[in-house]
């Protein structure tokens, strides 16, 4: 039955539309799924929308889906998005800018659509460059993604137990992230 | 022609310091703060030389008295030059003891690496 496989959307299939200000954060079907899915059983679309807040500042994202549950990764990875976004230049005391929007809303793009619905939620942190990395520290793994300005973005993988590193290229890599990430779950 | 250069009277066990800013610490469930990689990331990246402030009589705090809620890390210039970066003194009037370690970090998990050879010498203030 290819009705039942309609119900589990997944992250790849949402898309987020974000301002620095506000976000718009979107579920579809994709044309292969509108065709197979019998009229009645399909899911209703609804409209959610989630504040953030970070240095007095509030950062609404809206979004809409049909009605799953929201992973636990989202409202740490969203927060700390925000928390970038509100940096002030000169954050790490050695002349660095702000932060990049533009790059913030690619990263928010892209992660989003690499996690799984019980992915570990990454840190997110701020480069001096204006870019950012996610990170994930766990079980002897180190894991980066980096986004940086002027650069393809690119993960750099750490087995600490094995002994073994490597660095892949995004998003031609993006299904050995997930793969990566899904055994840090 | 790099724009810095190893300055061989930088001993290999002087200590380099670097501030870190409470968004590059990651604390654990036992209280223990990480230091993220990205730290480590410029190309030129500034530090405190040790035996400069030592010299002009400042103690490794003075280096963060100006930070609150700032950590200290170090890390020595024989770990620096063993993974291809420069140490270079680069003194500028508001911190004599200003120094840089230089080289690519990005690629190749050398920021992460620097990383791993830091130790605090000032523990940040406890997160909240």
């Amino acid at each position: 039955m290819a009705t039942a496989a309609t119900a589990e959307l997944t992250l790849q299939e949402r898309a987020i539309l974000a301002s620095s200000a506000s976000a718009t954060y979107l579920d579809h079907f994709s044309s292969t799924d509108r065709v197979l899915v019998p009229v009645l059983q399909q899911p209703v679309q609804v409209t959610r929308k989630r504040t953030y807040y970070s240095c007095g500042q509030a950062y609404t994202i809206e979004w809409q889906d049909f009605g799953q549950p929201i992973p636990a990764w989202f409202d740490p990875l969203v927060q700390g998005f925000v928390d970038l976004l509100t940096l002030p230049p000169n954050w790490n005391s050695y002349q660095a800018g702000t932060i990049d929007s533009q790059i913030v809303h690619d990263a928010m793009n892209f992660i989003n659509g690499v996690l799984g619905p019980t992915s570990p939620a990454p840190r997110v942190v701020p480069l001096s460059s204006g870019g950012l990395q996610l990170e994930w520290h766990r079980q002897g793994i180190d894991l980066e993604v980096v986004f940086d300005r002027g650069e393809r973005p690119f993960f750099y993988y750490k087995d600490r137990v094995k002994g073994q590193e490597s660095e892949h290229s995004l998003p031609e890599d993006s299904s050995v992230l997930s793969s990566i990430i899904a055994n840090l779950e | 022609m790099p724009a810095f250069e190893d300055d061989p009277s930088i001993a290999d066990e002087e200590r380099l310091f670097r501030r870190i800013p409470r968004t590059w610490i990651d604390w654990d469930d036992d209280g223990t703060a990480a230091i993220s990689s990205a730290a480590f990331k410029d190309e030129e990246l500034s530090i405190n030389i040790e035996s400069i402030m030592v010299r002009d009589g400042r103690p490794p705090a003075d280096a963060i008295r100006q930070y609150p809620g700032y950590g200290l890390a170090a890390i020595t210039a024989a770990h620096a030059r063993s993974l291809n970066q420069a140490v270079a003194r680069d003194p500028i009037q508001e911190e004599p003891a200003h120094g840089v370690i230089y080289g690519q970090k990005k690629r190749g998990g050398i920021a992460g690496k620097l990383r791993d050879g830091a130790s605090w010498v000032i523990n940040p203030p406890p997160n909240e």
